[in-house]
């Protein structure tokens, strides 16, 4: 998003909010309707007779469920965070799922070892957390300024890296690991985040950090020099450089940043309290790379990269599959209801994939074709052009 | 009305939300040479191209001789006899000129290629017309005005009677300029009718017969050139009176503030030097001009120059500062302003606001930040100053979506910001490429207005006009080298002409072994 | 495309009108999966398949029974017992929950709905800090595994192999029990057959995982390469990385849990644990005979007495075929004396035996001692 909120000028941004600025947030719910129609029609095949009541379930069932609904999009936000702010400056980290790993794996690590004295235990995991996501943004950081080696390439490596060293150091470690359950110890409670006492939930602070974190990252993007740098660079790395700007610590810095989110994510997730006492969350190390990680991508697309707009757009994945779960009840079997979440989530980010796509291409058109021409017109234009060519995609 | 061989009557093409043609009508005649004038997004292009089958029109029809036609693509147009040079050149690169000429129209028998015939007919053509080429020669070894003769011929070999030239002259050298020209009344004698797309009123005075001039997608008229003058013409074009030439108070060249000393710099497409062993100085108060044909390492020089990219011999020295190795951030807090050849790659981040832009090259000073963090009505209220002491004019001011912005006043955006910063030297490269004549104006202004303050400025141009007229002291770069010094007041663009295709030098190759 | 869009919506709600308002889904039997699917070949489908023959059987005799099964958001305690929310919601009142894992949520369960009847297949409901309670409205059913990996063994033995191989996914106890019945079962049939000491080999191996992966399937090689006959694998998914490498080297696999010849022709047998029967009888005992009492707040281990454990006898779908057709000559007929003995109490495999290493992997001495093995040789790797 550009820098809109002028202060002399109010009346224009309020111009230009209506005509270019709702176009994002309006090809956003354009997607999100579009996968619902999608989801529906799934639904119908599956099961006709139930499509309507399953339907209105996925769509408010997340209401009866606020409680989960807030606990199981803590860890997406902060994924949908990590690649989002990466994407600001142009860098697609795909290694979201590699950082979270880590970040959950010092979390657990701090939380079984160590036992500082007070009650901040906790606190001391979740710092844990963030530093092993940010050693693991750092490394692709590192790699990609200093040597010029692709962060996708790195950082999908990276994800398989950081899944085996994580399973391998849990499982040879006897007081985090019980191989007879093949899963973790159960955490001390002193490490386990307070709950929101919302009653039967393991909802808990850790959403007041994550929005923290988003409205701060918004800040950082919006009023510093820092933030600028990195707008300037993911929109024109050569102007960036041409602008005397440094790059290479810039990209580091970027990397260690989205890796320190997607670390907190993996924290916040495997330190929630268990709605049952003495129990804990449990990590099982069986070689699969942290789904987190890629909800994260799809969070960050619908959210148009945007701190405030990926808060949004992880509340509603999270609302989605809440509500999905409960369709369960109306005769979907788990599968379809699956296959049904995933197709809305894969149209949001899809269709913001081309929404983004024609954006560019339209514009560059235009320069070409009609660089005088009146700016409303042309601004009414592309959004006619994005919404049908949506269409016609479908 | 029976004696003309295309008319386009009444086109309206209009792109959503834009009249791209709107009413034009052009009429050509047979055996003349028909310029089409107007400024940039006037809508020539799209005329040619409604004209070539690439668009169709909305209301309006085309007749050949009289009888309407429709023209759904290249192909019908190339069946109604209408060949069209493009700009860029559509030539495969690893074939030879003969091959290239006969692609897609190879003559065969049974299947069989009859290359003897294909030679024969096409040195015949290049014989009629003077378009002497190698037949044989491989189109990568061979030169731009040789690739354009190609070009040509396949036009003719094609037996095309309507010939469109699309902006022709813009990758030439004066001679090879005059040459075309000459081909040209070659084929309007021949009766061949010619359709010259063109915004250099030089070119139209001297070779054209009739002339269309387009402004915004309007047509302003078709004038007779025998009975019109350049400055009728440009007021046609730009809809006011423009003055072709700079107005320049005498130089006062002070001390040197760029000294550059046998600088080398590596190519990225070939094994060898990009730039060879370049050495020069510019002081104060003057306007040095780099000529030269594009592609002769200008290019090369000015990303070493300005540190975008590394030199592999040499100093640069900036008010007596050597910073030869130091970072683009460091050259400019030394006094470097650049106005960058490519303003969209390069100038503008174009997805940021006219303010964010305007303060690219400062908002890390301490007068648009506090502690890291931006002080936005710092920003706002520069970037206004700005805005209205170099009049880029933009529909939501400051915070106008830069990409959204024309041609000429994102380039005066990138001018005012780069002069208004602290500077000794000024490098501008193109500045004025791809902007009409009311831009060029001011920006030429612009330039010597720089020089006349007491700062240097560098300029590197391809444009003929421009070097002659702007610059007090011309140095011609040739495959890497500056083989030539000229006055301007005392050289003429013909034997400017000379040093650029490196017929001629001035310059002794020095240190040959230096490098 | 709109138009092609809408009219599809308009056809397809038109449908739905006329298919009208069908069973609302509630279900009074629930199953809530664990990690894997329901169709993992394993515990989820085993159980899974006991729940769907015992309601199609009601269903013939008149007695409709609504169920399904549920799929937790997230595999852990907290994720569990949240499915088991759910399924009460969606108004079961048996809940069939398949595996150990469920061992901490069903104790949580157990007093939240003291109105729903929970079956614990393989497991016993215990807190988070191991203190072990069963309620009376839960039924906890274990497996006598030392019994069926006993069955898996004898057969092997009995028809002529010598070089036997086993793969434990981890040291839990029941793989554990699994591996030293295989090994007794070995032993005895080679007595039986009067080979001499140490004529049977074993290569007897822990994973270390459930997994199907590119290094168990390495290590089955390297097991069939040297001469290994037949492997039982015994841990999950490491089910299918043997049988990818049986297949390549053309010998043979002994599955695990649930009759696995259906996944791969390598498969001659596979030593189950009644999970499917063990449903049925429990659901029967609620509805049928009205003797739930009789599994109700305690432990039930089954085992050969009633059906708990065994060799597959029958292939689905087929009558008449012999479910031990892949077997050189071990036949029904074998089997049926051979489970006799088990049930009649003549022969009681050993289940535990003392091991020093923390992760409960046995060296070859503690084997041969703790199970007096004589003419079976192993060998741990």
């Amino acid at each position: 998003m550009q820098d809109r909120n002028g202060s002399s000028s109010k009346l224009k941004v309020k111009k230009l909010l209506k005509i270019k600025g709702s176009s994002s947030f309006t090809a956003a719910l354009l997607a999100i309707a579009l996968g619902l129609i999608f989801g529906f029609i799934i639904m119908l095949f599956a099961s006709p007779a139930n499509s309507l009541p399953g339907f209105f379930t996925i769509l408010t069932g997340g209401l009866q469920r606020l409680d989960d609904v807030i606990y199981f999009m803590v860890p997406i936000l902060m994924t949908g965070l990590a690649v989002g702010f990466a994407f600001r400056m142009g860098l697609f980290n795909i290694g979201a799922s590699g950082q979270y790993t880590m970040g959950m794996f010092f979390a657990l690590y701090a939380g079984f070892m160590w036992k500082p004295p007070g009650n901040l235990h906790w606190l001391v995991c979740i710092l844990a957390g963030l530093a092993g996501g940010m050693l693991w943004g750092l490394i692709p950081g590192i790699f990609k300024a200093l040597l010029n080696v692709n962060e996708v390439i790195t950082s999908i490596m990276f994800n398989y890296i950081g899944m085996y060293l994580v399973d391998m150091l849990i499982q040879s470690n006897a007081k985090m690991y019980v191989p007879t359950t093949t899963r973790t110890a159960y955490l001390p409670v002193s490490a386990q985040l307070p709950a929101l006492g919302l009653s039967n939930s393991s909802a808990n602070i850790s959403i007041f950090f994550a929005i923290a974190i988003a409205v701060l990252l918004f800040i950082v993007l919006n009023h510093t020099i820092f933030g600028f740098e990195l707008k300037a660079t993911g929109f024109n790395k050569d102007a960036s450089t041409y602008a005397g700007m440094n790059g290479k610590r810039n990209i580091i810095l970027t990397m260690m940043i989205a890796g320190a989110l997607a670390g907190l994510g993996g924290a916040f997730a495997i330190l929630a309290p268990s709605t049952i006492p003495g129990s804990s969350m449990t990590y099982e190390p069986i070689n699969i790379i942290a789904a987190n990680g890629f909800n994260g991508i799809a969070v960050a697309l619908l959210g148009n990269s945007h701190p405030i707009g990926i808060i949004f757009s992880a509340l509603f994945i999270s609302y989605i599959q809440r509500g999905g779960t409960l369709t369960s009840l109306y005769g979907y079997k788990p599968e379809i209801i699956d296959v049904v979440i995933a197709v809305i989530i894969y149209f949001s980010a899809f269709a913001m994939i081309m929404n983004i796509a024609l954006g560019r291409f339209l514009a560059r058109r235009k320069e070409k074709s009609a660089e005088k021409q009146g700016q409303e017109m042309k601004d009414a234009y592309q959004e006619v052009q994005e919404i049908d060519h949506v269409k016609e995609e479908v | 009305m029976d004696n003309y061989i295309i008319e386009m009557i009444n086109i309206t093409k209009e792109f959503p939300g834009i009249l791209a043609n709107d009413n034009v009508s052009l009429q050509l005649k047979k055996g003349e040479i028909h310029a089409l004038l107007g400024e940039n997004g006037a809508g020539k292009s799209t005329l040619m191209s409604i004209l070539f089958g690439l668009y169709q029109p909305e209301k309006g029809e085309i007749r050949k001789n009289g009888k309407p036609v429709t023209i759904n693509n290249p192909n019908d147009a190339n069946d109604l006899g209408i060949g069209m040079v493009h700009q860029h050149f559509k030539l495969v690169e690893n074939f030879t000129v003969l091959e290239n000429i006969i692609l897609g129209v190879e003559p065969n028998k049974i299947g069989f290629l009859q290359m003897r015939e294909a030679r024969k007919k096409v040195l015949k053509l290049s014989r009629e017309y003077g378009l002497e080429v190698n037949p044989d020669a491989l189109i990568e070894n061979i030169t731009v005005g040789m690739q354009q003769r190609v070009e040509i011929l396949k036009m003719l070999y094609r037996e095309n009677e309507i010939l469109i030239f699309d902006e022709p002259t813009a990758v030439l050298t004066p001679q090879e300029i005059e040459d075309l020209m000459e081909i040209m009344r070659g084929f309007a004698r021949s009766g061949k009718s010619i359709l010259f797309i063109t915004h250099k009123l030089n070119e139209i005075m001297a070779v054209a017969d009739h002339c269309t001039v387009l402004r915004k997608g309007k047509l302003m008229g078709t004038v007779e050139i025998k009975n019109t003058s350049k400055e009728e013409l440009s007021k046609m074009m730009v809809g006011r009176e423009v003055s072709f030439s700079v107005q320049k108070k005498e130089m006062k060249p002070g001390d040197i503030v760029l000294s550059v000393r046998n600088v080398t710099v590596p190519s990225k497409i070939h094994k060898g030097d990009a730039v060879k062993n370049v050495s020069f100085d510019v002081r104060s108060g003057e306007i040095v001009c780099i000529a030269g044909i594009d592609g002769n390492g200008q290019t090369e020089f000015v990303s070493a120059l300005t540190g975008l990219d590394k030199i592999s011999g040499g100093t640069i020295k900036l008010c007596d500062v050597d910073i030869t190795r130091s970072n683009i951030r460091t050259r400019s807090k030394a006094g470097m302003s650049h106005i960058p050849e490519d303003r969209h790659k390069h100038g503008l981040v174009l997805d940021y606001t006219l303010e964010q832009n305007l303060v690219l090259q400062q908002y890390w000073q301490s007068e648009f930040h506090k502690k890291g963090f931006i002080k936005r009505d710092a920003i706002r209220n520069y970037a206004n100053k700005l805005i209205d002491q170099y009049d880029i004019r933009s529909s939501q001011g400051p915070i106008t979506i830069t990409r959204t912005m024309s041609g000429g006043n994102q380039q005066k955006a990138i001018v005012g910001r780069e002069i208004d910063k602290e500077h000794e030297l000024l490098v501008a490269v193109q500045p004025t490429r791809g902007l009409d004549i009311g831009a060029i104006e001011y920006i030429h202004k612009m330039l010597v207005e720089r020089r006349d303050k007491g700062k240097a400025v560098l300029l590197i141009s391809l444009e003929l006009d421009e070097i002659m007229n702007v610059s007090d002291r011309i140095l011609v770069m040739y495959e890497g080298e500056i083989v030539g010094e000229l006055d301007p007041k005392s050289t003429t663009i013909e034997e400017l002409g000379l040093y650029m295709s490196g017929a001629k030098r001035n310059i002794a190759k020095e240190n040959e072994n230096a490098g | 495309m709109k138009k092609v869009a809408a009219i599809m919506m308009a056809l397809l709600l038109v449908l739905t009108l006329f298919s009208g308002c069908a069973g609302s889904g509630k279900a009074e039997i629930a199953l809530i999966t664990d990690k894997g699917n329901i169709d993992d070949k394993s515990f989820n489908q085993g159980s899974w398949e006991g729940v769907v023959a015992f309601v199609e059987d009601q269903s013939k005799a008149g007695n409709k029974i609504s169920h399904k099964y549920y799929k937790p958001e997230e595999a852990n305690d907290a994720g569990y017992l949240e499915a088991i929310d759910l399924a009460v919601t969606g108004g079961a009142k048996v809940i069939v929950t398949p595996g150990f894992l469920f061992e901490v949520p069903v104790y949580e369960a157990q007093t939240r709905y003291p109105d729903v009847k929970f079956i614990l297949l393989d497991g016993q409901p215990h807190d988070p800090d191991w203190n072990y309670e069963t309620k009376s409205n839960v039924a906890s059913i274990l497996y006598a595994e030392q019994e069926s990996g006993y069955l898996a063994g004898y057969a092997a033995v009995k028809d002529g192999m010598t070089k036997l191989g086993f793969m434990g996914g981890m040291a839990v106890p029941a793989v554990q029990a699994f591996g030293y019945g295989f090994l007794q079962g070995a032993e005895d049939a080679a007595k039986e057959l009067g080979l001499e000491d140490g004529a049977v080999s074993v290569t007897y191996h822990y994973t270390g995982n459930f997994d199907e992966n590119d290094t168990n399937k390495a290590t089955a090689k390297t097991m069939y390469q040297e001469g290994t006959e037949v492997i039982f694998a015994c841990g999950g998914s490491v089910g299918k990385s043997v049988m990818s490498a049986a297949a390549e080297a053309g010998k043979k696999v002994i599955g695990v849990d649930v009759d696995q010849r259906y996944d791969s022709e390598t498969v001659i047998t596979s030593a189950t644990k009644g999970l499917g029967a063990s449903v049925y009888q429990v659901l029967e005992a609620i509805y049928v005979k009205d003797n739930w009492n009789e599994f109700a707040g305690k432990t039930t281990t089954l085992n050969a007495k009633n059906n708990g454990v065994g060799l597959p006898t029958e292939v689905i779908g087929d009558a008449n075929a012999d479910a031990f057709d892949r077997m050189d000559k071990f036949t029904k007929s074998d089997y049926d004396e051979v489970f006799a003995r088990l049930v009649n109490g003549d022969v009681v495999p050993i289940r535990t035996i003392e091991v020093a290493d923390p992760n409960g992997y046995a060296t070859a001495d503690e084997l041969v001692n703790g199970l007096s093995l004589v003419k079976v040789a192993p060998q741990v790797r």
